[in-house]
């Protein structure tokens, strides 16, 4: 049949509208553009989900939108009780996000940063149990300390001893030790549970042996003095020491790292080592500055919030600062909001979610650029880019 | 009360067979869903508002109570799937189009998924007269009439489920064998182990990952809407996230087999209730329960060691694929 062959070769070439090609070369001022943008539509988001899941009607209360920015500031900074609390928040995800970054960077998927903290966190609380009230304070925080070492270490240096020998899968191993550290955290409140009481309860609440002490009023201070300097000092071992440039090579190719004479099984192990010790550093402080306890769910979720500020802050523990700042604002404030507004309080978590997959959004528009092809579109809608005999004339004329 | 243990195992085996069976089919295309935890809370939160919009209907109508067995399974499981596959969706969105990370989406999927399923409920509380545990103990609990699998041990032992009991057995075995014997299956495959192999080839990667992640996070979806209205008969504070990731480890622990799965849904499961049943005391029953994660990290290592074919997961997966990428 003749003319059916002739009607498949006049089958349209589809040109696609747009194609997507990485930008090469990335002003930083379009990436603050981009991502500022992408932070205020977010906040943006956040109020505008308060004012429609709000049952006050606008009779009721006419700055009904407004007030939910109001509600959030008043949450966080209002006072300095609030403003340390919130601080005290954010740079817990902070240091969190910090430890994990060393492994981030060469490529080492360590999602097992809430075991680690948890595994921390059960070091320090051992001490605090059986041997902080007979012996100084200050002894106590240290050997608190040391155990929130170890054991954090530990921890990490499994599933970091596995990946380098046997090249096990990082990422399922380490969050599969999330979950057995949670387990044993359950077990030993369980065991030497107050009595009266399903869990641990507060340690030494009338001795206050192992906590940390106040300052100015807020037990807070000392950690968030001691964060701010290990994330500068994060910052500067990535950045400038002998072994960030080691990581640095492993994160472009192992290859080249077996190349140059890099000892990838050692790096490997050791840059888990100390991500693990920082971890638990962050766990110590957690029970000595706050929680005064343990239990499975002390850590709720931070190292798992921590490791998408890690990836958004680009790996650079000076940019995480912003992101943990924003999603304590966003998470405490919210919580403040809602009591006000009357709306669940689990309203945090979705507003933190939403914030995280906007801004992860946002790394698209940095990395990647769109170009349209609207005319090649349209063309190849009108006329086949075909060689002659089938002009629309011919069409016409098979009609 | 030997058969006890085996029927509940058994029925709790299910939430972890349809979010492990989501999962696999999502990881077979090269994409680690870490949201699966999220997605199977925004199932459950889906088959929630099916449920709340059927018996809304039913009141406007002004036939409240008279429920049919169809419908209240047509609007709970459509509204899951359609939740879930939304999820999926974005996921999908963000890490194929716009190529970002999948673990840190997947988390963050978790984290919004996770607050919003309570979140959401918390506006159908004051609504629980509407009967919603009715509709659950009255039509998704039990398929067969209790004088009839209440007779022997041998009905009790097969017959005493929920439809979606049966369906997860069905879902599981099908998935196998789509991916075995099919083109498609193949096809899927190929995009999991090598994508840039696949498109060379010919084949839409980015259509194959769209279709798993959301077939995928649908199925997984229908764990979280068993969990709420067959396991906890619609009682909405139970919030199943944690067992999402039991379903994720289990993806391991199966080695990407759907048919291994279902047995190993149901080790897992017997693992977790047997404490339960064995008068351990509480400290103990935490350990016990323990040992699926045990046994997930030994797989993972031996399948390493041994470096098996068999045990070992998609060439390519946890990473996106971009054409113009070496």
């Amino acid at each position: 049949m003749p003319e059916l062959a002739q009607k498949q070769k006049v089958k349209k070439v589809r040109n696609p509208l747009f194609h997507i090609a990485r930008r090469n070369e990335v002003p930083t001022w379009f990436v603050f553009v981009v991502k500022l943008s992408f932070i205020l539509g977010a906040l943006l988001l956040c109020g505008i989900i308060s004012f429609l899941v709000s049952p006050i009607t606008l009779d009721e209360m006419p700055e009904k939108f407004i007030s939910y920015y109001i509600f959030v500031v008043e949450g966080t900074f209002f006072n300095m009780n609030t403003a340390f609390s919130t601080l005290w928040n954010a740079s817990l995800l902070l240091i969190i996000a910090a430890a994990i970054t060393p492994a981030f960077k060469m490529k080492f998927w360590n999602i097992g940063a809430e075991g680690q903290v948890l595994m921390g966190c059960f070091g320090a609380a051992i001490v605090m149990k059986f041997i902080a009230p007979s012996i100084p304070n200050f002894l106590a925080l240290i050997l608190m300390l040391v155990l929130a070492l170890i054991f954090a270490a530990a921890w990490a240096a499994i599933p970091a001893i596995f990946k380098a020998f046997f090249n096990t899968n990082e990422t399922l191993f380490t969050l599969m030790m999330n979950y057995i550290a949670i387990g044993l955290v359950a077990a030993f409140s369980l065991k030497f549970k107050a009595t009266g009481s399903t869990a641990l309860g507060v340690l030494n609440a009338g001795t206050h042996a192992g906590w940390m002490p106040e300052i100015f009023g807020s037990s807070y201070l000392i950690g968030i003095f001691v964060i701010i300097n290990l994330v500068v000092a994060l910052w500067f071992y990535l950045k400038y020491s002998k072994h960030g440039y080691e990581i640095a090579v492993l994160n472009g190719s192992v290859r080249t790292a077996e190349y140059v004479g890099i000892n990838v099984k050692v790096v490997t192990i050791r840059t888990m080592i100390l991500c693990g010790a920082v971890c638990g550093i962050a766990g110590f402080l957690l029970v000595s500055g706050s929680s005064h306890t343990v239990s499975e769910t002390v850590v709720g979720g931070r190292g798992f919030t921590a490791v998408m500020i890690s990836w958004l802050g680009h790996f650079n523990p000076l940019e995480m600062v912003l992101y943990s700042v924003l999603n304590a604002i966003i998470t405490v404030g919210s919580s403040n909001a809602a009591a006000n507004l009357q709306y669940s309080g689990e309203v945090a978590n979705v507003l933190s979610g939403l914030f995280f997959l906007l801004i992860l959004t946002s790394e698209f528009f940095t990395n990647f650029r769109i170009r349209f092809n609207l005319r090649q579109f349209f063309k190849s809608k009108n006329e086949p880019p075909m060689s002659e005999g089938q002009t629309p004339k011919a069409e016409g004329g098979k009609q | 009360m030997f058969l006890e243990i085996i029927t509940s195992s058994i029925k709790f085996a299910t939430v972890f067979l349809f979010g492990s069976a989501g999962e696999t089919v999502t990881e077979k295309s090269g994409h680690l869903n870490m949201g699966t935890p999220g997605i199977m809370c925004i199932g459950a939160m889906g088959s929630a508002i099916g449920a709340y919009i059927y018996l809304s209907i039913l009141v406007k109508l002004g036939i409240p109570g008279q429920t049919n067995a169809f419908l209240a399974f047509f609007f709970t499981a459509f509204f899951c799937l359609l939740f879930a596959g939304l999820a999926g969706l974005l996921f999908s969105f963000i890490t194929v189009t716009l190529r970002c990370n999948q673990n840190v989406t997947g988390l963050a999927l978790t984290t919004f998924g996770v607050g919003l399923y309570p979140f959401v409920i918390s506006f159908f509380k004051k609504e629980i007269s509407l009967g919603f545990s009715s509709l659950s103990s009255k039509y998704l609990m039990h398929v067969f009439p209790e004088s009839f699998y209440n007779s022997n041990w041998f009905t009790q032992l097969f017959f005493s489920y929920g439809i979606l009991v049966y369906l997860a057995i069905a879902v599981a075995i099908g998935i196998a064998i789509i991916m075995k014997k099919t083109r498609v299956g193949l096809f899927l495959r190929t995009v999991g182990e090598n994508p840039a192999a696949a498109d060379a080839a010919g084949i839409s990667v980015n259509r194959y990952r769209y279709l798993a992640t959301i077939i995928g996070s649908a199925i997984s979806g229908l764990g979280g809407m068993y969990y709420l209205f067959d396991n906890c008969s619609a009682a909405f504070e139970f919030v199943v996230d944690s067992y999402g990731w039991l379903a994720v480890s289990l993806v391991i622990f199966t080695m990407w087999n759907t048919n291994i799965g279902i047995a190993g849904s149901f080790i897992f499961a017997f693992l977790y209730i047997m404490p339960g049943y064995l008068n351990v005391p509480g400290p103990e029953k935490q350990i016990f329960a323990l040992i699926p994660y045990f046994v997930t990290v030994i797989i993972l290592v031996v399948t390493s060691i041994f470096n098996k074919k068999l045990g070992k997961a998609p060439a390519g997966l946890g990473q996106s694929y971009f054409r113009e990428d070496r």
